[in-house]
């Protein structure tokens, strides 16, 4: 099927769909578009939806990213030399979408978007294949116009909350907030850590104001944290650990294999917890 | 008309757009302003420190042999050269030092491309017994080198960024970064009227003390209002300070002067307002150079505290309204200026200055006899001294 041909259904809330009565557990890959080039990412995002992963983000790669830590600040400025843009990765949805089961999400920086400008934008993720859009420097407050475009084109916009954030904080996210809410594990910034702080406090503070699904995301990087993560949460969000994994193997020929190799192990450590976290 | 609004808009421009961790330290310090302002203790101290520890207030002096020099207007400095430090930073970083103090904060954290602000906030460390930690280019480093010294004896750490093109806007992003991960014990001492609300409103009213000390001088001295008051533009902040008082004074032009670098066509150069259209950039909706896909272009200044890609978002409520122009000067034409105020008046400009006295000597014939320009002199340029004969 070609761009803007066939009718969307939004996955990402088939993915949280409840399975004795709750939300199926998903983990959600990140990978920067353009890293280390548009063909490899398209190859990557078979590879990936193939060894299991339910929810694919791209990183829309941006000049500036203030929410990044040194692994994806790299994979953004190494896409960005070779001239990646948003019509690039929308090219790039278009293509892989009709190819893989998993819900496909654009991460992106808010001046990517505005200088797009939404409308465009919002119909353009709709007709390419994005479920929904993150958004990192978009909090409840200044995101009701991207959210309104966004909602009229059937696209989801996921906001984040935070360990800092309170209990007034909680309830305006997750009235905002579509999908699932990201939720960060650590104040801080994306990268791996060598060990995740106690987050079940956190989680459970969040559960008292909201049903919906929640999935936390920065620091995850083994089978290991992913299994204890989704413990407490409907979903698991590994980026930072899959971008050093695609570093370590530029270059390599099978590449998307050693990739998917990666995520199928991720993969392994949520059914082996026994979770509900079968491929379709 | 009372702006920011309570979003932090001025007009179109402003906001708050960041990760959603630093959120709540924004609120915390906006509602921590708030009370401070309002509180006769913090009015008084903030009121002893500025006259005591900063010096003011500073003179504004009549530059005769400039006067004379450009044959036309009556051009008086407002010499925030003499502050304490060398330049207007001291101003908000005292404000912001005991908003840090109010607030419990053990640590805190600057920006800096000329090193200013970051001498400005590794001072008010020393003094208030802080923790402090500055971010500053690589680049900026280099050019700035004095500063970085200064920093130092002055006992802060100097963190250089690789990253992007080392100036001012990476010092940013690190600086951000390090403070999502710290937000709960340290304090970021915001160096300009840019970023997320209510730093733009904060930093501006700690920086109005420049143009409510001008505006009386100037009455009591020529018993009038200025025609012009002409500053330098970087983020934003010292020109903001001269500007804010005469808002109202509608017969008072305002004008900024951004860095043109090697000339605004050529593309490096850092005349955000001149050349560039609104975008979000490091927490704030406001002018920006960028791409057609809204990345940051690199920019380029001979000054290192005007190369930045961005402004200050009252400066684009400012543009927008018409209540300020703005215009861009060479780095040669900086150069010029410094060499000349130097030669005539015996006073080194920072080279950040430079760029508003090239302005007027640039623009002369603009000028008629009898006219006043008020002239924001930000800072001194030891810090420029050696690098640029
Ligand atoms: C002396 C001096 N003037 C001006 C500036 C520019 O900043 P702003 O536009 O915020 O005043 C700087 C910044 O480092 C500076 O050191």
């Amino acid at each position: 099927m070609s761009a803007g041909t066939y009718k969307m259904t939004n996955r990402i809330d088939d993915k949280f769909s409840v399975i004795n009565g709750k939300p199926r557990k998903n983990l959600i890959i990140y990978i920067t578009a353009g890293y280390p080039s548009i063909a490899a990412t398209e190859k990557l995002v078979l590879e990936i939806d193939r060894a299991g992963a339910d929810i694919i983000e791209l990183g829309v790669p941006f000049s500036d990213p203030v929410a990044d830590g040194p692994a994806i600040q790299e994979s953004s400025h190494y896409a960005l030399k070779k001239h990646v843009s948003l019509a690039g990765v929308f090219k790039l949805a278009s293509k892989v979408k009709p190819k893989i089961s998993s819900a496909l999400v654009l991460m992106g920086y808010y001046n990517s978007i505005l200088q797009y400008g939404l409308t465009k934008f919002a119909g353009d993720c709709s007709k390419n294949g994005i479920d929904g859009v993150i958004v990192p420097d978009l909090i409840p407050e200044e995101g009701g116009k991207l959210k309104k475009a966004a909602g009229a084109h059937g696209v989801k916009v996921i906001f984040f909350l935070a360990p800092t954030s309170d209990s007034t904080r909680i309830k305006m996210v997750s009235a905002m907030s579509e999908g699932f809410i990201y939720c960060v594990t650590v104040a801080g910034i994306t990268g791996t850590r060598s060990a995740l702080p106690d987050f079940k406090k956190y989680i459970d503070l969040i559960r008292r104001f909201t049903d919906k699904p929640l999935a936390l995301g920065f620091g995850i990087s083994t089978p290991g944290m992913l299994a204890k993560v989704l413990k407490h949460a409907d979903g698991a969000i590994v980026g930072s650990a899959v971008i050093k994994v695609i570093t370590a193997s530029i270059g390599k020929e099978n590449l998307p294999g050693i990739v998917g190799n990666f995520v199928s192990k991720l993969r392994k450590g949520i059914c082996n917890n026994g979770y509900h976290a079968k491929k379709d | 008309m009372l702006l920011p609004d309570k979003r932090g808009y001025f007009g179109d421009f402003g906001g708050r757009f960041l990760p959603e961790t630093l959120v709540p330290a924004l609120l915390e310090l906006e509602a921590e302003y708030s009370r401070a302002k309002n509180d006769i203790k913090f009015i008084r101290e903030l009121e002893f420190y500025r006259k005591n520890y900063i010096g003011r207030e500073t003179p504004l002096y009549f530059a005769k042999r400039l006067t004379e020099y450009i044959g036309g207007p009556k051009i008086y400095l407002k010499r925030e050269d003499l502050a304490h430090t060398g330049s207007h930073k001291i101003n908000n970083a005292v404000g912001q030092a005991l908003l840090a103090l109010r607030m419990g904060k053990k640590r805190v954290i600057a920006e800096t491309g000329a090193g200013q602000h970051g001498v400005a906030t590794a001072t008010v460390a020393a003094k208030f017994g802080l923790e402090c930690d500055v971010f500053m280019g690589e680049e900026d480093c280099e050019r700035q080198a004095l500063n970085v010294c200064r920093m130092k004896l002055l006992g802060a750490r100097v963190i250089p960024v690789g990253s992007g093109s080392r100036t001012l806007k990476d010092a940013l992003n690190e600086a951000f970064r390090d403070w999502v991960a710290t937000v709960r014990h340290t304090y970021y001492i915001f160096g300009t009227v840019a970023g997320p609300h209510p730093y733009p409103m904060m930093v501006r009213d700690f920086q109005s003390v420049i143009g409510n000390e001008a505006r009386k001088q100037i009455i009591s001295m020529e018993g009038r209002l200025p025609d012009y008051l002409i500053a330098c533009v970087g983020g934003g902040s010292n020109s903001i300070g001269l500007f804010h008082r005469f808002y109202n004074d509608r017969k008072v032009s305002m004008i900024g002067v951004e860095a043109g670098g090697k000339g605004i066509n050529s593309k490096l150069h850092s005349a955000t307002l001149s050349c560039g259209r609104p975008g979000v950039l490091h927490g704030a909706y406001s002018y920006m150079l960028q791409d057609v896909n809204g990345q940051v272009v690199p920019t380029h200044s001979i000054a290192a505290g005007l190369d930045y890609p961005g402004v200050g978002p009252e400066h684009s409520f400012y543009k927008a309204t018409g209540r300020a122009e703005y215009y861009a000067v060479t780095d040669t034409e900086a150069l010029n200026a410094y060499h000349l105020l130097t030669r005539i008046e015996g006073i080194i400009p920072a080279l950040e200055s430079s760029h508003a006295i090239g302005y007027v000597i640039k623009n002369r014939r603009r000028f008629r006899k009898g006219e006043i320009i008020v002239l924001n002199l930000s800072g001194r340029g030891d810090k420029d001294v050696g690098r640029n004969i």
